[in-house]
């Protein structure tokens, strides 16, 4: 897939080759009207997708007594950019940043390497029994972690996890959708690769390492940004792991003040949106970056469970 | 990539590592007591303040070790605590959970340590017995005691004219020349007042809110039955207890809700949680329903001024009766806690100045905990007292002579009523009833032109299934 | 999926490609992490919760086997069927706003040529947000009273105020609205990719015949779609009925009453609020066996139109 930034220039519809409607059709004006509709009603659909943003953007300055006003003004008072350092150095977001970085990388490794030695194993050494394990997995695919997280933290709990990132890493490695991934694209690779590598001596793990990974590092990198989305933004299983504040992922922390309102932290809800605002600011910046790698992972994965 | 997964592996491994040596720190032969009632990290001053008291008391009790534990109770939290034993030796709970929680097997007994620290005999009564179970042992130590009452925005009383008052300077006319309360004392003048303040301001402010949510909702609403006539809950002779949910003095109290909101007197909504009050008190209605334990929180979450507060007793209902649901805010110990742990707890409790020891400790922490509270511009309220005493409640007095930054006339009548009107919350299945009188109230609310046979057929439907609840005590 | 070329290859070459005793050995050695994380996080709670199920349970140990005493507890229980229902009318709306809405944004998408990177982050945007702070945010944007901004701008309009979340008939609709807005770009990407998969060809004889625009996406595009389709179907099934997250944090099953209440949150009361476990496993057993039909329904359907020669 191309650039979409180079779309960012004005391309003219009589050139228009792909799709349903052509250069052909563009002749005629209730064509033209009809693409004006189009480009009308996908404008809408930005418009639904970001103003959620722009209101919690907006909102998040104002203070606590005009967010409780009985009148409601969209605009706040003013705007004081200092409200996002207030904010940040009274929550303390710094910690939970640094954690929230230290568990999505975890995450994304995990999500990489034991989905991906999997998805190898299924894909090209197939030991009997993979079959298996196969069915079973793609079974899962199904089931995500939460649906049996009761007996799920007992284990946690029984094996001394609790209150480590562990877990929480770990979880990551048991995705059958990235399992999904990894196989669709090492189920492409030529048996004759992986059979030369062999031939010169390399072991499983030098194949999966310099062989597979690397032919499939589109797919890496798509894991790797949707585990870290994911990762970001898992609060559950945090939740119940985690117990002490120090420990705290961003998330959990926006949970917990949350939950009692902030009367627990002295966190007004004016500083709980501003929070939730700087929250999303790296997620977005993240989108930014990568936004060919996700845009383009999309198109050739499925569905996010 | 491969380069980058090896040391990325590599990394997560020393962390694993590192993570695991966490758990070994604790070869010093000392006790170690986690304190979940430390402050969170965002409380920066409280946390200072509970630095001095972890070095006072280690200094005096040089075998022990507190370990900070900031833990917000909830109650999804306090099952996996319990279940993977890493609940903090003593934490703070809400003071509708006790029960909850001796039931599950939470929390332990500490009846024989809090007699060995020489606190059972000056535990105020009542509150200790919302904390044992049946066979009367105890299971936790008030912090403060909180009793329903009616909190009132009084700048947005006089502002739409039903008290007299001077606004700017915030001095308010609550009592008229006999003395007599201005304010509402019946549900009848509540109604009225809600209907003056929703007329008078246009629908900006309206009378007050009911709670249906998180079993919050029927928590209010028992005091509100009870007030109506109600008893929710008989014993008989053979000391079973059952239902009795679906009396009328519970239909009226419903059909009261059901007017107010179906006059539009009510904050516009049919699902709040108990913590919506704040939010909500500040311009959108003038009196809040809650308890005397967290006065503070319209100051500190609602933006409101704390000379415009007054908190007044819970209304009389038709037939006159007037009660005040009342109990204790807890520290409750973990199950898994050891006696010398225990004794820990117990004991920095009197550095926290929370505990009815008279010592130089406990005099200098509660002034400290009051200073607290003025550097952080809080109010600083008249409390219900935990511990009876003479030694400590005098004491208290001079703190609250010297410390109390709002006008105390406005809550006196709350303090001075709150031991003749307090009642206990029913002694079975608590929650449950909450949770069954949540879904009436939320019923009235959601469909306020519910006929008075509706309503009785909903409670005897939910009298059924509470009855059910309660016929394993029978 | 057997791979490329596999089925030209004699049994002898099949078994030289797996090779010995050791290579399979080497070769569990490779899945034996991924098989344990699997087991660990999937498979093994799975299957206590199903063990948990048939026992009466103190904490979270089982104490006595009771059959399927909590089964039936758990059917008479009342807010189980409040539960099952409101599941499935989260699926109902969520099949009606959730599942069209993503075709026609990938079939606008892939049509309009103008500002398309604009479009395509944009609308993808959402995806990137945390569905806690989704839930908060939208939480704010529901407000139910008069002061809220939704409801000034009805006022504004001179419409009267809607209780939003707090309506028991709105809630569940909201909470699906609040759930496609976050997934609604990221479905929507793989439709794009899905109509860029069609062959040119086809819709060069179309419109050589002449046919309209109605006709060439009813007879060409929708068609050529519906392996996505159908898989996307199934998926968005498996997920919705599975809602935990949004009302657990924008109404705790509330909204007017337990209105928004689904089967999920359910079990995670029961386990974690009540301390019931044994109720909690049952419940979560009884969603999965819902799953689990809903899948092979899926499966055997697909299989039957594959043999009757039907695209799928």
């Amino acid at each position: 897939m191309k650039s979409p930034f180079r779309a960012f220039h004005m391309p003219r519809l009589r050139y228009k080759q792909d799709g349903i409607l052509v250069q052909s059709d563009y002749r005629r004006t209730r064509f033209k009207i009809l693409y004006g509709v189009m480009v009308a009603l996908l404008a809408l659909m930005l418009l639904c997708a970001l103003f959620p943003l722009f209101f919690l953007f907006v909102q998040a300055f104002k203070s606590n007594a005009e967010l409780t006003s009985s009148h409601f003004a969209f605009w706040p008072e003013v705007f004081d950019l200092g409200k996002i350092v207030d904010v940040w150095t009274k929550i303390g977001m710094g910690t939970y940043l640094t954690n929230t970085v230290l568990v999505i990388i975890g995450c994304a490794v995990c999500a990489i390497v034991f989905n991906g030695l999997l998805a190898y194993g299924v894909s090209i050494l197939r030991p009997r029994g993979a079959k298996v394990i196969y069915a079973l997995v793609m079974g899962s695919y199904m089931i995500p972690t939460i649906l049996s997280i009761v007996p799920l933290f007992k284990m946690i709990s029984d094996l001394g996890f609790v209150n480590t990132y562990i877990p929480l890493w770990f979880s990551f490695g048991a995705n059958a959708y990235y399992f999904i991934l990894f196989k669709s694209f090492f189920d492409k690779i030529p048996a004759e690769l992986v059979e030369a590598m062999r031939v010169d001596g390399a072991g499983d793990l030098m194949i999966f390492f310099r062989l597979a990974l690397p032919l499939s590092s589109a797919i890496v990198g798509v894991v790797a940004i949707f585990s870290i989305t994911a990762a970001w933004s898992d609060f559950l299983l945090p939740n119940l792991v985690l117990k002490d504040d120090s420990m705290f992922t961003l998330m959990v922390k926006i949970f917990s003040i949350n939950a009692t309102m902030g009367t627990v932290q002295g966190i007004t809800p004016d500083m709980l949106l501003m929070a939730l605002l700087i929250s999303v600011i790296p997620q977005i910046a993240i989108l930014l970056i990568f936004q060919r790698k996700i845009t383009g992972g999309s198109l050739d994965g499925g569905v996010k469970g | 990539m491969p380069g980058f997964l090896k040391k990325a592996t590599v990394l997560a491994g020393a962390a694993i590592a590192l993570l695991s040596l966490n758990g070994c720190q604790k070869e010093d032969g000392k006790i170690h007591v986690e304190l979940g009632m430390w402050p969170a990290a965002q409380q920066t001053s409280d946390v200072a303040m509970f630095n001095i008291w972890k070095q006072r008391f280690e200094a005096d009790h040089p075998e022990y070790v507190i370990e900070p534990a900031n833990y917000e109770y909830a109650q999804d939290t306090v099952a996996v605590g319990a279940m993977s034993g890493t609940l903090p030796t003593v934490f703070q709970t809400w003071f509708t959970e006790p029960s909850m929680l001796i039931e599950q097997g939470y929390i332990r007994d500490v009846t024989d340590l809090v007699k060995e620290v020489g606190y059972y005999d000056d535990m105020d009564s009542f509150m200790r017995e919302t904390l044992e179970d049946e066979e009367g042992n105890l299971y936790g130590i008030p912090r403060d005691g909180y009793g329903f009452g009616m909190l009132l925005n009084l700048r947005s009383l006089t502002y739409y004219g039903l008290i007299e008052g001077d606004i700017d300077e915030h001095e308010y006319v609550l009592y008229d020349e006999s003395g007599d309360p201005l304010y509402p004392t019946t549900f009848e003048e509540l109604a009225e007042w809600a209907e003056l303040i929703t007329t008078n301001s246009g629908g900006d402010c309206r009378g007050t809110m009911f709670y249906s949510a998180n079993r919050q909702g029927g928590w209010l609403f028992s005091n509100i039955a009870w007030n109506f006539g109600a008893e929710l809950m008989t014993i008989d002779t053979g000391g079973a207890p059952h239902a009795s949910l679906n009396e009328d003095a519970v239909v009226d109290a419903l059909q009261y809700i059901a007017g107010l909101r179906s006059n539009g007197y009510l904050v516009e909504g049919t699902s709040f949680v108990y913590n919506d009050w704040y939010s909500n008190i500040n311009e959108r209605m003038a009196i809040a329903f809650c308890g005397s334990d967290v006065i503070q929180n319209a100051v500190t979450q609602g933006s409101m001024e704390r000379n415009d507060i007054a908190f007044v007793p819970m209304p009389a209902g038709p037939g006159g009766d007037r009660y005040s649901l009342y109990g204790g805010t807890p520290f409750v110990f973990a199950e898994n806690a050891t006696d010398e742990e225990v004794r820990g707890a117990l004991l920095f409790l009197e550095y926290m100045g929370r505990s009815p020891v008279m010592s130089e400790a406990q005099k200098t922490a509660m002034v400290e905990g009051k200073q607290t509270s003025l550097s952080k511009n809080e109010p600083i309220l008249p409390s219900i007292r935990p511990w009876t005493n003479e030694e400590y409640n005098s004491y208290a007095d001079e703190l609250d002579e010297q410390y109390v930054n709002v006008n105390q006339e406005y809550f006196d009548d709350f303090f001075d009523s709150i031991d003749a009107m307090r009642k206990e919350e029913v002694p079975y299945e608590a929650q449950k009833m909450y949770d069954y009188l949540d879904q009436a109230v939320s019923a009235v609310l959601t469909n306020p032109n519910m006929g008075r046979e509706e309503i009785k057929n909903q409670l005897t439907t939910l009298n059924q299934q509470f009855e059910r609840d309660l016929s394993k005590y029978a | 999926m057997p791979r490329r070329g596999e089925a030209f290859l004699t049994s002898e070459e099949k078994r030289r490609r797996r090779g010995g005793i050791l290579r399979q050995f080497a070769g569990w050695g490779v899945m034996a992490p991924g098989v344990i994380l699997f087991s660990f996080f999937v498979w093994v709670p799975l299957l206590m919760n199903l063990y948990l199920s048939f026992f009466s349970t103190k904490g979270f140990n089982a104490e006595e086997f009771v059959g399927l005493g909590t089964y039936q507890e758990l059917f008479q229980h009342p807010d189980f069927l409040t539960a099952f229902g409101n599941t499935f009318t989260y699926l109902g709306w969520s099949l009606l706003i959730g599942f069209i809405l993503p075709i026609i944004i990938g079939l606008l998408l892939s049509e309009v040529i103008h500002f398309r990177a604009l479009f395509r982050i944009g609308i993808y945007l959402p995806a990137a947000i945390a569905g806690l702070t989704a839930s908060i945010l939208f939480t704010y944007l529901f407000d139910p009273s008069s002061a809220g901004f939704l409801n000034t701008v009805l006022e504004g309009l001179g419409m009267e105020p809607i209780l939003w979340l707090d309506d028991p008939n709105l809630v569940i609709p909201l909470i699906v609205v609040t759930m496609t807005w976050r997934g609604a770009g990221s479905t929507a990407l793989i439709y794009l990719s899905a109509f860029a998969g069609i062959d040119r060809s086809y819709y060069e004889a179309a419109q050589i015949d002449g046919a309209g625009v109605w006709s060439r996406i009813v007879h060409i595009t929708l068609p050529q779609i519906v392996p996505s389709m159908t898989t996307l179907f199934v998926l968005q099934i498996i997920s919705v009925m599975q809602v935990f997250y949004e009302p657990f944090v924008m109404t705790n099953g509330g909204g007017g009453d337990r209105s928004s209440l689904s089967l999920l949150l359910l079990a995670y009361n029961f386990g974690f609020r009540d301390g019931r476990v044994d109720l909690s496993s049952a419940c979560t057993v009884v969603l999965f066996l819902i799953i689990l039909s809903l899948s092979a329904i899926y499966y055997l359907a697909v299989h039957l139109l594959k043999k009757r020669g039907y695209r799928v």
